[in-house]
């Protein structure tokens, strides 16, 4: 065992003498990021002394607890949805999902420069609306689960994890797992929709979110 | 990548959107395609859930390294169960029963391989909850020898493959 390897995992069982969580010291996360066969040993270890910490007439009774995943094979590649709000309608000025140059800028949501002019060049420059309403939402799907998110003009950022809710994985003492949609505080500033589709598709590491239609 | 600081006051999913890029870049290291792709997702669901956990006066970037290190853990572990069948009630029930007799007979499998030393510290520390200076008190050891065997027998926890059991 070479020296920095001898290190980390001397971190770990400090931490594990400590009572304290030893993924959340940044050196030993260095590590098992640099050395990922590492991590799995570590996952092992953890398995068999959480196991171990049960009397053996409990292991039957945490192992049975509700343990009803849904095996999802799940099959629609991404799903886009745009839902839209008009308030007074120019339908001219719906714009299509953020291209790929859109989605490399990181825009930024907060910026009271980023106008909803920027939808149609045609308009850049123009005086920008005073509201801009939408709501773009977009479903991933992988061989294993499927993560639905969501954001509007008056709706937090949310994301849905299809396994959360069907998951029989032990909560880990770190991180809980839960189940149900996640959701996030809503915008409280003006935000461009082509930015906050950018993000949304940033976030589900998707190309396109959708097509976008605004009240402008 | 905009770093939050210890004074960040913006909105928890403003401060997490920003530090998405150096949390796909962590994850990168940990696996690649759309596994990664799982993974980043799977740590942003949970820290939108959990943020009301994270203390604004400490960096979010390590708190987040600690999810992706447990997401990575935990998917891991639910891909070792093999496919996910939906199971009928009763199927459901044995299956319980058979992993429940699974892991009591891996746990006394594991224990058996440690020496009879490092099996009472472990048992000791993790079944009984003693502190490392309480169980040098009662085996009349000093805390360093406690030390050393707990962590030797954890290593060999660790290192001791599923498939040495087959």
């Amino acid at each position: 065992m070479n020296t920095d390897r001898r290190t980390a995992w001397a971190r770990v069982h400090d931490a594990l003498d400590e009572g304290r969580d030893p993924l959340a010291d940044e050196r030993v996360q260095e590590w098992f990021a640099a050395h990922p066969e590492d991590l799995a040993d570590y996952a092992r270890m953890e398995r068999r002394l959480r196991a171990l910490a049960l009397p053996a007439d409990h292991v039957s009774r945490v192992v049975t607890a509700p343990w009803t995943r849904v095996g999802l094979a799940v099959a629609a590649a991404a799903a886009v949805v745009a839902i839209v709000w008009f308030a007074t309608a120019d339908r001219a000025a719906r714009t299509d999902a953020p291209d790929d140059a859109q989605l490399a800028r990181d825009g930024d949501d907060r910026a009271p420069s980023a106008s909803s002019a920027d939808l149609d060049p045609e308009t850049a420059g123009a005086p920008a609306p005073r509201i801009v309403r939408y709501r773009v939402s977009t479903t991933r799907s992988s061989v294993a689960r499927e993560f639905h998110a969501s954001r509007g003009s008056e709706e937090p950022l949310r994301i849905t994890d299809s396994r959360a809710g069907a998951t029989g994985v032990a909560p880990t003492d770190a991180t809980p797992t839960g189940t149900g949609p996640v959701e996030s505080t809503p915008h409280e500033r003006t935000v461009t929709p082509t930015t906050a589709a950018a993000r949304l598709a940033a976030i589900l590491s998707v190309r396109h979110t959708t097509n976008l239609e605004t009240n402008r | 990548m905009p770093q939050p600081t210890a004074d960040d006051d913006r909105p928890f999913a403003a401060r997490l959107e920003d530090a998405l890029p150096a949390l796909r870049a962590y994850a990168s290291r940990l696996a690649r395609g759309p596994e990664r792709d799982d993974l980043v997702q799977a740590v942003v669901a949970k820290a939108l859930r959990y943020a009301d956990r994270h203390d604004p006066r400490r960096p979010l970037a390590p708190w987040l390294r600690r999810a992706t290190l447990r997401a990575w853990i935990d998917a891991r572990a639910s891909g070792s169960r093999g496919p996910r069948v939906v199971p009928h009630e009763e199927t459901a029930v044995v299956s319980r029963e058979a992993l429940a007799v699974d892991a009591r007979d891996e746990v006394a499998y594991w224990l058996k391989r440690l020496g009879s030393l490092e099996r009472d510290v472990l048992l000791r520390f993790h079944r009984r909850g003693q502190s490392v200076r309480e169980i040098a008190a009662a085996l009349g050891v000093p805390e360093g020898t406690v030390k050393s065997h707990l962590h030797r027998a954890r290593r060999r926890l660790a290192e001791m493959r599923e498939d040495e059991r087959r």
